[in-house]
Formats: C-alpha cells, structure tokens, sequence
C-alpha cells in the first residue's frame, strides 16, 4: 500500500462563460459570485494552493474545512477526477499526475451515495470486481464475505432505490472495499443521514479500517466526525493547508484562530486586542497571564493580542471575575452555560448532572475562574504565540 | 357526504379554464381520430360508393380492397416483410448511433465536446440539399436499390435526437454516478454499456419510437433510390399504388377510372386498406411505450 505525497498541488476551476441569450443573467451572477471568493486569478477560482502533505500507509486521515475550503477538490485530485494545473502527486515516489481514475489504486465513497440505480445491491458492491473481469465463482464469495461485515446480506437482490439511507452509504462502502484498494476516500459520506445512523456508521467505519487497515482519507466539514475518527487532521481554508498534525495537537495547540476557531463545539471564546504590559504580562477575566520569551519575541512593540479559551477551561466558582448567566443548554453529557462578562458573550462547559438545567437561571450572579495553562495566545496575523 | 368532503373545490376562473382547455382538447382529438375512423370506412367501402367522395356513411360496404390486397398478397407481405426489418435493423442503429454520439457530448471532460456540438447543430440547420445528398449517396456509397438507401440516408442520425438524448443524460444521471463508474475501474464503454444507456430507458423509448415512426412511414429514401419492385417496403408500395391511381384519374383517363370502378377493381379503398394494414404495427406498440415515451419527452426537453 502506498504512500501519498501532494508537492506544491494547485487547482484552479475556471471561471463560468457567460454564453447564450437565456439565463444570461444567472450565469452573470454566478460569475461575479465567483470573481468575489478570496482567491482567484485570471483564469478562474482557485480551489487548491501550494497543498504538500504526505499521507502515510494505512493512515486514517480527516480533511476538516468549512464549505468551499477545497477539501473535495483535494480528494478528486487524489481520485485522478482532477488533473492539478500545478503541483505533483506521489504514491510511493511514483508521479501519479497524469494516471487516469480507472488505473489508480484508490476508491471512493460519495456523500449522495452514487449507486447505479438500474442494478441490484449485489451487482453494485461486485461492479469494480466485474469490471476487472474478475471469475464469477470469485465475485460470489467476496460480496457474501462484505455485505456480511455490513449487515448487508439480506439486502442484496433489493434495488438501490429500496433501501435507506444508512443502508446506501453501507453499499456505498462495500463497493468502494470490495476491490481491496490501497486509498479509500470518503466524500462527506454521512451528512446526509440522520444522526444514530451517523453514529453507528462511524463506529461501524473505525471497525472497517482496523480491518482492511487501509488508508482512509476522509473529507468532512464535521469536526466531531473528525476528531472522533481520524489519527490525523488537516485542515483547509480558502484553498490553503492551515495545520496537519494529530488530532490531540489539533484541539490542544491550534497554529492559528481559524483552527482554533473551527474545531471544538461549542466554538472557543476569543479576546480580541488585549494589550501586552512591557513586562509581557497580559490579564484576561482578571488572570494575569506572563507570556514566554518565545512568544515575546514574535510580537512587536505595542502590538496587542488575541487571546482563546475555550469553555471547557473556564470554570464557575464562588470567587472570582463577575458574570450574568444569559441561559443554559444540555447537550449530550455537556452543560453549556452562555454567560456575559464585561459586556462579552462567554461559553462556560460543565459536565451535566440530573436537574443541572435548573441549575443557573437568567441573569443570574456567577463567578468565573479561568485555567492560564489552558490559553492560547494569538498575534494580530491570528498565528499561534 | 364523505364524497362531497373529498371534492377539490376550483375557483370560478380555474373552472372556465378546465372547460376550455376540454373543449379545446376533444377538438384536437377529433382532428386526429376522424381522418383514421374515414379511413377505416373508406378501406371498407365499394369503389363505387367512392366515386362521388370519401362518406362515412357509405352507400355500399365492400371487402373488395381487402380481397384485392389479398390477391396481392405475396408483393404486399414482401413489403411487409421489408419494412419491419428495415424499421427493427434501422431503429436499432439510429439508436446506438445517437447514444454513442450523445454520450462524449454528455462529458464534461471531453474538451472538444462544445465544438462538436456546434457542428451538430449547423448540420440541422443547414445541410448540402437534396442534389447534393444524393449524389454523395449513389456515386460515392452506391447505395442506389440496395436496402441501406432505406436505412442510411437521413433518418440513421438525427441532430435533434442527439440533443435530446445529451440533454437526459445530462440532467437525469447524477455526474457522480459517471466518476463513481471511473474510480471502480470501468472504461468508457463500459459506462456507457452499462450505465448510461441502461439509465436512459425513458429517452431510448422515445427516440426510438420516433426513428420506428420514421422509417417505418419513409417512402422518399423508396422513391429516390429504389427502382427495383421487390425492394418495395409498405409505403414505397403505397405510394406507387397512389400514383397509378392518381395517373388512371387524370384527364385522359378519366373513362377509364371510371371503368375500373365499374369492373369492381379497388383502386381509392385498396390505397386506404393499405394504408391501414400499415399502420396496424404502430398502433399494436404504442400502447406498451406510452407511458415511458411520455417520461422521455418531458425530461428529454429539459436542458442539462
């Protein structure tokens, strides 16, 4: 199984042609949505820049992004559905550029399912192995072996269009394992179904990686499937690679806000501008914080900072900086408790108990206490101090 | 009162509406079912009854034209014979032609796929003219009375059914299920094997019946290059049978017509007896491909 290396990749989608007396003025309004996203250039949008990652064998890798972020982009690049216009792509050393889809060892799961909906769940899953002339005596047991580990053996004379979501997706990755291909890529494989069967799908698709210990790539704008499945997460934006490291280092050590920012639920709580005393000391919720050498030096004088908490790191205590509680909500095991300090919107996470939703009540008087440790400090460029 | 319940209550003008569009429909419909209900009542009416015009009421009923057909019948069932096999071989080549040009187009990776496009749609517009087509057709490819004048010259593709067929694959089969198609290891063929055109049931049904229609009623590709009688289909047949008929009529001859009616030879029934057993495959398969005939165009027409 190889390894895959992305080297400087670009992708640009060209501009839409306005063209034809119809619908001319959808196609212009389209064009100018598209000359406003961040970046393009004369040719068109660019989706992907200066991307280099390498993904090793039997990886389990998340690509994290908001929408237009590039991340599909990039998994039709790895697919050979696109053709980079720069860059160059390597599986084991190997350029891979300009091999066509079909010759790639790679398979991939759609996030609307894409089955062939004229042929059955059997002649579905066994399609890649037909296609490779592969012994019918053969096929057989491969899809009775595969649509057992899926739950799927009853459902394979049924047709695609009599199935449910769940059980689509679970055809859906049959067809993409059954040719025991090196990369398996998934495309938002989940978000289009409700949220227990997104649980036992993802429980059911760690278990297939331990099995297969294949090299999962898998693109979500999901930051709990993220962080819940991958050893690995790289995250976009706008076309650009904003951090690919672990996910442990992801939630812990964010390189920028915007990481910061998009991963953890509920969002971490920002400081915006918060002066620095010459000494390097900076107060947050009536904590004073000592910045490191380190950091001192990468900030210039006078220069103020961003400084991140996130909610799990505050805690509500008798004494401490004063705040009006706004409302609370239960989610899952959490109590997230909105709050309002010093005229700003705070998030504070309890672990939740019985009764806990009668626990605060609007406006009333709390406490906050906030672990330093636990700060993450930005410079105005939203880089990590 | 659980009737009165279920009743769909119209508004004053949306029920004007329904009574204008009915009415406006039976006309339609009457347009179309008479001149065959005439035709069916001429084929069985006597030469004689003709004489003064077409009556739906006839003053003598007749199967002097279908005895007449049945005396012919060896030319008339090699005819026959001829024109299922040139609509069958035909119908299947316009099909797999139409298909296998619509799919590329249909691409979005296939770059040249505007410019063919183009291309397609001078030709429907424009095109070289009669002389010209047939001169390429008999002194380039010798098709003159031999059974491809039947099957080659404008009805093997049709820009237009191109299109249409383009058009569905387009808007009808999600791009994903082509590049899931690519990435599972099948090569163009194959997808278009066995999932484009498996897929396309609806438009296939369509155009094929349009391309059955065309053939099966083509009498010009007859007349311009058969001159052999046994290489008559049913409406090349027809329409010598017509023009014998109109040629006894003319002036000249006008006694003569008339004595052929009075020796009881069928001459305007027998043309409409023949035009009635010819239509007897088309109204036998209708009924089966109505329903995804309707499915095709609708969807067909809508741009991808």
């Amino acid at each position: 199984m190889p390894e895959i290396k992305l080297v400087d990749v670009a992708m640009i989608y060209p501009f839409q042609k306005v063209s034809g007396i119809f619908n001319r003025k959808q196609q212009e309004l389209i064009l100018q949505q598209q000359k406003k996203m961040p970046y393009t250039s004369n040719e068109g949008v660019i989706a992907l820049q200066h991307f280099n990652a390498t993904i090793s064998d039997g990886e389990f890798v998340a690509v994290l992004g908001p929408s237009g972020s590039g991340k599909s982009t990039l998994l039709r690049v790895i697919a050979g559905l696109e053709r980079p216009v720069a860059g160059d792509l390597y599986f084991d050393d190997r350029d891979y550029k300009f091999v066509p889809a079909a010759e790639r060892d790679c398979a991939m799961v759609f996030q609307n399912f894409s089955l062939y909906p004229n042929q059955t769940v059997y002649k579905n899953i066994s399609f890649p192995l037909e296609v490779k002339h592969v012994p019918r005596e053969e096929i057989q047991p491969e899809v009775r072996k595969i649509a057992e580990l899926l739950n799927l053996d009853t459902k394979l004379d049924r047709m695609p269009q009599d199935l449910s979501g769940g059980e689509k997706q679970r055809v859906a990755i049959a067809r993409a394992l059954i040719k025991k291909p090196a990369v398996l890529l998934l495309d938002e494989p989940f978000s289009n179904l409700d949220p227990l069967m997104r649980a036992r799908l993802r429980t059911q698709l760690k278990e297939l990686h331990q099995v297969y210990k294949t090299t999962f790539i898998y693109v979500t704008h999901d930051q709990y499937d993220a962080l819940s499945l991958a050893d690995r997460i790289i995250i976009l934006k706008d076309g650009i690679l904003q951090m690919d490291d672990t996910t442990a280092n992801v939630y812990n050590y964010p390189v920028n806000r915007f990481c910061a920012e998009f991963v953890g639920s509920p969002a971490m709580n920002f400081f915006e501008d918060i002066p620095v005393s010459k000494t390097g000391t900076i107060t947050i919720l009536g904590h004073n914080y000592q910045l490191s050498k380190a950091q001192m030096k990468k900030i210039r004088k006078d220069d103020t900072v961003d400084v991140g908490i996130r909610g799990y790191d505050i805690a509500i205590s008798n004494n401490g900086y004063p705040a009006k509680v706004e409302y609370t909500e239960v989610i899952e095991s959490d109590l997230v408790i909105h709050v309002i300090a010093d005229e700003k919107k705070l998030t504070v996470v309890e672990k939740a108990a019985d009764g806990d939703s009668l626990k605060y009540f609007r406006d009333q008087d709390i406490h906050l206490n906030i672990d330093t440790d636990r700060l993450h400090v930005f410079d105005q460029d939203g880089s990590r101090l | 009162m659980a009737s009165n319940k279920n009743k769909i209550v119209m508004m004053k003008g949306e029920k004007s509406f329904h009574y204008i569009a009915l009415i406006i429909m039976t006309l339609f419909m009457l347009f179309c079912i008479v001149p065959l209900i005439l035709m069916c009542v001429v084929s069985f009416s006597s030469e004689n009854s003709l004489l003064h015009g077409y009556r739906f009421i006839p003053d003598e009923w007749s199967l002097d034209a279908y005895a007449f057909m049945w005396a012919k019948r060896a030319t008339i069932s090699r005819a026959y014979g001829l024109t299922i096999l040139v609509t069958a071989v035909g119908t299947f080549l316009s099909l797999v032609m139409t298909s296998l040009f619509a799919y590329p187009l249909s691409r979005k990776d296939f770059k040249p796929r505007n410019t063919i496009a183009f291309i397609l749609f001078f030709t429907m517009l424009f095109n070289g003219g009669m002389t010209a087509s047939y001169i390429v057709w008999t002194r380039l490819f010798h098709i003159k009375d031999t059974l491809w004048a039947y099957l080659l010259p404008g009805s093997l593709m049709n820009g237009m059914n191109v299109m249409l067929v383009r058009n569905y694959f387009n808007a009808n089969i999600p791009y994903s299920i082509v590049e899931a198609a690519r990435i599972d290891g099948a090569n163009d063929w194959t997808i278009y094997s066995k999932i484009m055109v498996p897929l396309s049931k609806p438009i296939m049904t369509t155009i094929g019946l349009f391309s059955a229609l065309g053939y099966w009623n083509n009498w010009s590709a007859g007349l311009y290059y058969i001159n052999n009688p046994k290489l008559y289909t049913i409406q090349v047949y027809l329409k010598k049978l017509m023009d014998s008929i109109q040629f006894l009529k003319t002036t000249d001859l006008q006694d003569e017509a008339v004595l052929l009616a009075q020796r009881n030879l069928p001459t305007e029934s027998a043309r409409m007896a023949v035009a009635i057993i010819a239509l007897i495959p088309i109204l036998l398969i209708y009924p089966f491909v109505q329903g995804e005939l309707i499915k095709g165009m609708v969807v067909g027409g809508v741009k991808g």
